[in-house]
């Protein structure tokens, strides 16, 4: 089990004029080994929800185990669950800081604890293992790469102490549909290797119903879907008071059914419409018609 | 023709101590007022250089570029086209300067010199135009990204300016947000003929465009009514861009051999495959 939360609550600035519940009540497990996408309007709770998972935000109420540490405790050990837990906010290039790239990536393990050795080895894996040419960058300025290649680097700097939880807030955002790609193809490869558990948030639907087993869905603070891509995305209904798109996978689909043309519903990806709508039969007559 | 921004054989190049990168080489594109006119590219591919160089943030190496007929390289004009030409940026929070949003929004026109009766009438309207009247009086760091932005966005509403440019700015938000931003570029562009110059990665958002031009390496490598881009399937991808889901799908089953047309939108394509049936 990697997270486990339950009845978990937290209002911003409490007991003043500004007083804001952000999240109501919260209950779910995520095990180990599963990529879950949390979804969710701005505002809806997602970054207050992560950001207790290695207790940025301290817990209130509730109750919250991560990695089998329980933060409802008086006395969290902060540094060894932030080493188990690694969070890349949203826009993560804007953190970087130091003079040289080798530098910035090893800051993290030196700060858990890595002699300097260590931490100059662990860095440069996590660079070679986030694909940017670790000889060429390493005793560059981080300022004078490309934003795909900071976002990069910026990612092995959490990566370089090997957290068992990859927590990532919109990892993919301001990125060309490439650099998105190779970002999530990124994630799944780091899955295969030490990080068990991949939690992101993202508001691109059709990036979470391609690579998540598992959505979570907020909507004002509540915890209004937990379960498949699948499941969350055929059932329209479940969208319309989030604020939510659904895939345009399924929203074409969709609308065919509104024609009376009914596809599988394994189709969260072009291959799989293409394919489903080929085996709906819907174009065989045309081609007929125009086949000459 | 009419044309707002006239930009003539631009070439711009960064220069840093001795290493030179290419922004953009030999551009030229007239944008028509009034018009929707929509950039895409990949990141680095020269499209936010070329967005700086319309309202004189950055200045040609070579060739020129007209606002209004105006020179931008004309240092004593500088402060008029930049009221004319407005940009919002990705990142909002690098662009707001006050703690009270209604303050955030009275800094620009402030500095222009309107009158105080004015900027409120200006930031009533920005506010509603951006659906955010209930906000003006509170601070900008309580909210949330997609927030914030419609709040940068207000902020250069009330300069009144002839040109909005948004680089890469629904890149932060959720759908919904995204939608809500464009349905109000949209609704500047038709109702009070702002002409309005967007760039972004999103295939998805330049359906609706007047005209698209496709960069890649710096330069235009394409441009013409979405249909016609959209058309060039090899180019687009070459440019590293992708085409929206519903034109894969169009372009997927053209080439197991149906003959349907190319589609855009997902109503299009359900139109397109339920047809003759």
């Amino acid at each position: 089990m990697s997270i486990e939360a339950s009845n978990l609550s937290y209002t911003y600035s409490a007991k003043t004029p500004f007083e804001k519940t952000a999240l109501f009540d919260l209950s779910f497990t995520i095990n180990k080994g599963e990529t879950v996408g949390i979804i969710g309007s701005t505002g809806s709770g997602k970054s207050t929800l992560v950001q207790h998972f290695n207790a940025l935000i301290k817990l209130t109420s509730g109750k919250l185990v991560v990695c089998d540490i329980d933060l409802s405790l008086k006395k969290v050990p902060f540094k060894q669950l932030r080493s188990k837990v690694g969070m890349l906010f949203q826009y993560p290039e804007y953190q970087l800081f130091e003079d040289t790239v080798l530098k910035d990536v090893s800051f993290g393990p030196i700060n858990f604890g890595f002699d300097k050795e260590q931490a100059l080895i662990a860095a440069e894996a996590a660079l070679s293992l986030v694909g940017v040419d670790v000889k060429e960058v390493k005793t560059k300025s981080p300022f004078e790469l490309s934003g795909g290649e900071q976002r990069r680097v910026a990612i092995a700097g959490v990566i370089a102490s090997k957290p068992e939880i990859l927590v990532l807030d919109e990892p993919t955002s301001g990125l060309d549909p490439l650099g998105k790609r190779s970002i999530l193809n990124l994630l799944m490869e780091l899955k295969k290797s030490f990080c068990d558990t991949v939690i992101m948030i993202s508001h691109n639907m059709d990036e979470i119903a391609e690579y998540c087993d598992r959505v979570l869905v907020l909507n004002e603070g509540k915890l209004i879907f937990d379960g498949t891509p699948k499941d969350f995305f055929h059932n329209p209904g479940n969208l319309a008071e989030t604020g939510l798109k659904i895939p345009h996978t399924v929203e074409i689909r969709e609308l065919l059914k509104n024609k009376g043309v009914s596809l599988s519903s394994d189709c969260l990806n072009v291959n799989e419409l293409t394919e489903a709508i080929v085996a709906s039969g819907i174009l065989k007559k045309r081609e007929g018609k125009n086949g000459s | 023709m009419d044309n707002i921004i006239s930009v003539q054989n631009v070439s711009y190049d960064y220069v840093s101590g001795n290493t030179t990168n290419r922004g953009v080489s030999e551009i030229n594109l007239d944008i028509e007022r009034g018009s929707f006119v929509v950039f895409i590219g990949h990141n680095g591919s020269g499209k936010s250089t070329l967005a700086k160089l319309l309202n004189g943030f950055f200045v040609p190496d070579q060739g020129k570029v007209l606002v209004n007929d105006i020179d931008t390289a004309d240092e004593e004009k500088t402060f008029e086209i930049r009221s004319k030409v407005g940009m919002v940026f990705q990142n909002p929070d690098n662009q707001m300067v006050a703690s009270i949003i209604e303050d955030d929004l009275a800094f620009g026109p402030e500095n222009l010199g309107v009158k105080r009766e004015e900027i409120k009438e200006r930031i009533d309207w920005a506010l509603k135009t951006v659906n955010m009247e209930e906000y003006r009086n509170r601070t900008p760091n309580r909210l949330s990204g997609g927030q914030k932005q419609r709040i940068a966005i207000a902020a250069i509403l009330v300069m009144k300016p002839e040109v909005l440019i948004l680089d890469e700015s629904t890149a932060m938000l959720d759908p919904k947000g995204r939608d809500e931003v464009m349905d109000t570029v949209l609704k500047l562009n038709s109702e009070e003929g702002m002409t309005v110059i967007l760039i972004t990665h999103y295939m998805e958002e330049a359906i609706r465009a007047d005209k698209v031009a496709v960069m890649n390496e710096g330069r235009i490598v394409l441009a013409g009514k979405p249909k016609e881009v959209f058309e060039k399937v090899d180019i687009i991808r070459d440019a590293k861009l992708e085409l929206p889901v519903a034109t894969k799908v169009s372009v997927e089953l053209r080439k197991l051999g149906y003959d349907i047309p190319l589609a855009l939108t997902e109503e299009e394509l359900v139109e397109s495959l339920v047809l003759g049936n």
